[in-house]
């Protein structure tokens, strides 16, 4: 049993792991063949998102 | 357990890293304050929106959590609305809020970032050296340490 948890931690952790690493790939290739007004565009909006949306807003468990 | 999780951690970054390389991707070094930004606040806003996603009741319908999502970052509601998952441990409260936290002290650096490239100036090293360190961390504790 202890076993088959630390398998699915495990599992867990990795998917963590890809899902940071998937963001940062799709980033990357999210600029290719974008403009630099797009990227402009796009950065002035997600910087607009972060003016509201905080982590501090979040419930602590 | 941990060499595995670094095992795969290691075969991840080599996919990646090769998946960017055969498609002849920008490297880091080579990306403009504009690009270096707008990953980092994605980086922050999908680590942000996974992190409430990981503590509300699975119960709620995708559609709701969407609206709640919106509605407590927007501020028509309060934290204490938010629903949580029944079924966390305390291990994972542990890791949620451990997240929360290095999110919380993240955010006050991405902001400075984006207010000087918003300026025309260019963000100091220590500012991105700063924000690259807290994407360390949540890989790190993706991982369990």
């Amino acid at each position: 049993m202890a076993e088959s948890d630390n398998i699915a931690t495990g599992i867990l952790a990795l998917s963590e792991v890809a899902k940071l690493l998937l963001v940062a790939w799709f980033s990357l290739r999210a600029y290719q063949g974008k403009t630099e007004e797009e990227i402009k565009a796009e950065f002035e909006a997600e910087a607009a998102k972060l003016k509201t949306y905080s982590a501090s807003k979040l419930p602590e468990l | 357990m941990r060499k595995t999780c670094v095992l795969g951690l290691v075969i991840l970054l080599a996919f990646t890293l090769g998946g960017c390389a055969s498609l002849g991707l920008k490297s880091y070094s080579e990306m403009s304050a504009y690009e270096k930004g707008l990953f980092f606040l994605k980086q922050y806003n999908t680590q942000l929106r996974n992190t409430f996603n990981q503590m509300v009741d699975p119960a709620i319908t995708q559609l709701d959590r969407d609206r709640m999502y919106a509605d407590l970052m927007e501020g028509r509601i309060g934290a204490a609305s938010v629903p949580i998952n029944p079924k966390l441990t305390a291990v994972q409260k542990e890791l949620i809020n451990k997240k929360r936290a290095i999110l919380v002290k993240m955010e006050p650096y991405i902001d400075m970032y984006v207010t000087v490239v918003l300026g025309g100036g260019i963000p100091s090293a220590e500012n991105e050296q700063a924000i690259l360190d807290f994407i360390d961390q949540l890989t790190m504790l993706a991982l369990g340490g």
